[in-house]
């Protein structure tokens, strides 16, 4: 294997644009997925289905936990995980909440509430970060942390002074026809898409993701990327916060919202981020938010109850990702077929 | 009968496409203490893993106690009376020195049900004769490595071991440790034991060992009666190898001085290095596996920044406290292990190569791609990166153009100081003059470039100066026109005769 003698094969860079890999891109896959659950409720409630408002009501009851999504896409980048954002949720609705009481005037009142958010996440960083304990760990802790604090003060008291655009994001719809918390949502998710898959920061998460040795070698400051990454996390669950408490009309209490943490992580999962971390993108878990939306709402039209809807919800999941696993299985089969190929090549 | 208890005949062991053992022989006489030695990759750990079962070798025959065996698992080398202690201990260390004594073997009653105050008993009395310091309830972890090692003894014994394969056990003792661990030894061997002591220190040898085995280049040199060969034949055997037309003719012209390490420690690792390193030049860092040469580079990189010292580049006193620093001020690294450090597997190589500094194609606050690919392209081209498509991983490559990315990696940075931690290390011949190639193009350009290296010939063969270090000191500089490979192998072991007769 003499590499210093023969010629140099001309490099490329095969990354263009071909449409029978993206038709069988895992995205794609979540779109065949999300036309099938519509087409099922199409064909099991055809009057609700075309009754209008009814498209609407379904997307809005999945946009509260939308922003939750797309803030765990960049903890799970990392490998990591925050299972606190839901209390994290509570906590930023009740800073927000306590603020209006006070008197403070409502972009104020708003702005503490995202704070508030920002801080837990800050505090969840710095001891996955810094202090270097396992992400699962701190946050199962801290979510905790923040419920009982948010209890206490609360008691079985609920919040009821909230901003009256709150309620407006929630349920109103522009023109009559387009969802506004759909539509805030898919500009986040297009800031996100920019964030994880165009910008700098975006390369330093997967890098970490895939290796974290390795980018700490290449002059990546790994420890401020996570905390950074945890606050950003913080920021979306006070911007759920606001989702959240409009689409309860306005008001909060202390028992809120629980399990909202484990749908997102969900959400993600099938949208095809690995828990792993490295690997994923943001258009995946922006379609799965869909799916769950309609999946949940379709299951509830069908009359189904609510414990076997979450037992069908649950099948569904596992079965998502039991296809994108094997999809990877087979993925790395071919390319180390591809890679010895190539080796044997260099070889003669 | 053989007078042998265990003899290997002709073994042969390659992996993928690199012979490990090579033709070897080896001859152990019951209750002797028998000395292997060799220069690091010489094969003697694919050695031990052969006889120990770890391994099957591909031919060839190992005979124990004259009867032709062989080996499927370390389970049935242990069933007949072979045990090996390695250098780093393979214990469980949140068990107890009970536990890890009696692992795989407890002693249970009639329902299954572990007896542990026997086995606490036997601990006991198997661990009293080599030490009265070592508590057996305790987790090994609280252990110092010389008790763990004694445990691993322990359990060796326990198994009734006849042969026992002991790899560079003294190489993280301190004297006292050493000089308890060899009446161990001898007192074994007195009992009956047989015993491989595999050591890179002179001193093991002399004090402990009746014959020696040197292999080189995983094949077998010889064997002789310790007190028969002298320490300058020893050395001969080890690294006597000739230095042909393996490297590349030199074009650089040494400059200004462009880095000053002066007196740099780091507690437990090393203590007071100090070197110089100019631009064009390339200083080889040498010495054994444990010398602290990786640990010096680490600490220049910013990976583990020294305690005491300082560093002078560029005629100012920096301060480097992580390779964000180091980057920035043009001091990159490719580092030992280049699968876990180097390289991103699962991204593709153009974005392995732009990982250490994105900066110069960030545009409007994206990330162009387009020229993230022609630059690295033309990055590949340079070093003649053997590779068709850049959004191919880098698992796709081969060692030598996996080693290629990590360059190209680096010269995407503006840097001036290289370090190259054993830049051709796992990487077969042909790909090595490549590499060689390289490196001499990049000091030719100015660079200068610091290249950690355990082979001699490649020391001798590449560097403008040698700097030698031994147990974290520096041992030596030494010029390669004037230096032989006796004088820098001498410096890297703790030579203490000059006659080789014994202590």
């Amino acid at each position: 294997m003499a590499e210093n003698q023969g010629n140099v094969r001309d490099l490329t860079a095969d990354e263009g644009f071909k449409l029978g890999s993206f038709l069988k891109s895992w995205e794609m896959v979540l779109v065949y997925i999300l036309i099938v659950v519509n087409i099922t409720l199409m064909a099991v409630r055809p009057d609700l289905y075309f009754t209008s408002g009814t498209l609407q009501s379904i997307i809005q009851s999945g946009m509260d936990v939308s922003p939750l999504v797309l803030g765990m896409v960049l903890v799970l980048m990392l490998g990591d995980i925050d299972v606190s954002c839901a209390s994290v949720m509570i906590f930023a609705s009740m800073c927000t909440g306590l603020s209006m009481d006070q008197g403070i005037p409502m972009i104020p009142s708003v702005i503490i509430g995202l704070l508030g958010g920002v801080f837990c996440g800050f505090i969840n960083g710095l001891l996955v970060a810094y202090v270097g304990m396992p992400a699962v760990i701190v946050t199962i802790a801290s979510s905790m942390l923040f419920r009982g604090i948010v209890e206490i003060i609360l008691n079985v008291n609920s919040l009821k002074n909230f901003p009256a655009f709150y309620v407006n994001i929630s349920w109103d719809n522009l023109g009559g026809v387009f969802p506004l918390s759909l539509l805030i949502f898919l500009i986040m998710g297009a800031f996100f898409v920019y964030l994880l898959q165009k910008s700098r920061f975006g390369r330093k998460l997967y890098i970490i993701g895939n290796n974290a040795t390795c980018g700490q070698y290449s002059g990546i400051d790994v420890k401020k990327t996570k905390l950074i990454v945890f606050m950003i996390m913080g920021l979306m669950s006070g911007i759920a916060s606001i989702f959240f408490v409009g689409r309860m009309g306005g008001s909060v209490s202390s028992s809120m919202g629980t399990g909202y943490e484990m749908n997102a992580i969900a959400t993600c999962v099938l949208g095809g981020v690995s828990t792993n971390g490295g690997k994923g993108k943001v258009y995946g878990p922006i379609i799965a938010t869909l799916i769950m939306a309609f999946l949940t709402y379709t299951l509830g039209l069908m009359n189904i109850d609510a414990n076997i809807r979450k037992i069908v919800t649950g099948i569904v999941l596992i079965i998502a990702i039991l296809i994108s696993n094997f999809r990877d299985a087979s993925d790395a089969r071919k390319k180390s077929l591809a890679a010895a190929s190539v080796r044997t090549q260099e070889a003669k | 009968m053989s007078d042998y208890i265990l003899e290997l005949q002709d073994v042969v062991k390659t992996f993928g496409g690199v012979t490990a053992l090579n033709g070897v022989h080896f001859q152990l006489k019951k209750g002797e203490i028998h000395a292997l030695m060799g220069e690091n990759g010489a094969g003697k750990s694919t050695f031990i893993k052969v006889i120990t079962g770890v391994h099957r070798p591909n031919s060839g025959r190992m005979l124990l106690e004259g009867k032709e065996v062989t080996f499927k698992s370390t389970d049935e080398s242990a069933r007949m009376g072979i045990a090996a202690i390695y250098q780093h201990v393979t214990a469980f260390p949140d068990l107890s020195v009970t536990e890890n004594i009696f692992m795989g073997q407890e002693i249970k009653n009639g329902l299954g049900i572990y007896k542990w105050g026997e086995m606490q008993k036997k601990a006991r009395e198997l661990i009293e004769p080599l030490s009265r310091d070592i508590d057996v309830t305790k987790a090994m972890s609280t252990l110092s490595v010389a008790q763990q090692q004694l445990v691993e003894i322990a359990k060796a014994l326990s198994r009734n071991a006849r042969i026992l394969i002991m790899d560079e056990p003294t190489a993280s003792l301190s004297k006292n440790e050493c000089e308890q661990l060899y009446q161990i030894t001898e007192h074994l061997r007195d009992e009956g034991v047989s015993i491989i002591f595999i050591t890179h220190k002179f001193e093991d040898m002399y004090r402990l060992a009746s014959r020696v085995t040197v292999f080189r280049d995983a094949k077998y040199i010889g064997n002789w009666d310790v007190d028969k060969i002298s320490n300058k034949d020893l050395i001969n055997a080890m690294v006597g190898r000739e230095l042909t037309a393996m490297y590349p003719e030199k074009t650089a012209k040494i400059g200004d001085v462009i880095m000053e390490i002066n007196n740099i420690s780091k507690e437990g690792y090393f203590k007071n290095i100090s070197f110089e390193v100019r631009k064009g030049e390339i200083l080889a860092l040498t010495g054994l596996v444990g010398a602290g040469r990786t640990e010096v580079c680490q600490s220049i990189f910013g990976i583990m920044p020294p305690d005491t010292g300082s560093i002078r580049f560029e005629g100012r006193e920096v301060e480097i406290k992580s390779p964000i620093d180091a980057l920035k001020l043009g001091i990159g690294l490719l580092p030992e292990d280049r699968q876990t450090q180097g390289l991103i597997n699962e991204l593709p190589i153009y974005q392995n190569v732009s990982s250490a500094d994105m900066s110069k194609f960030i545009k409007g606050g994206v990330i162009d791609t387009k020229e993230e690919q022609r630059s690295a392209i033309e990055l590949c081209q340079k070093i003649q990166l053997k590779a068709s498509d850049i959004s191919a991983p880098p698992s796709s490559l081969s060692g030598g153009n996996q080693q290629k990315v990590v360059f190209a990696k680096l010269l995407n940075c503006r840097l001036k100081v290289l370090i190259l931690d054993e830049p051709t290390k796992g990487i077969d011949v042909g790909a090595k003059y490549s590499i060689y190639e390289i490196m001499n193009e990049l000091a030719a350009s100015g660079y200068a470039i610091i290249m950690v290296s355990s082979e001699m010939p490649e020391v001798l063969g590449m560097a403008d100066r040698i700097v030698v270090l031994r147990t974290g000191r520096k041992a030596g500089e030494f010029d390669p026109h004037e230096a032989t490979q006796e004088q820098i192998l001498n410096a890297s072991l703790q030579v203490k005769s000059e006659g080789g007769a014994k202590e």
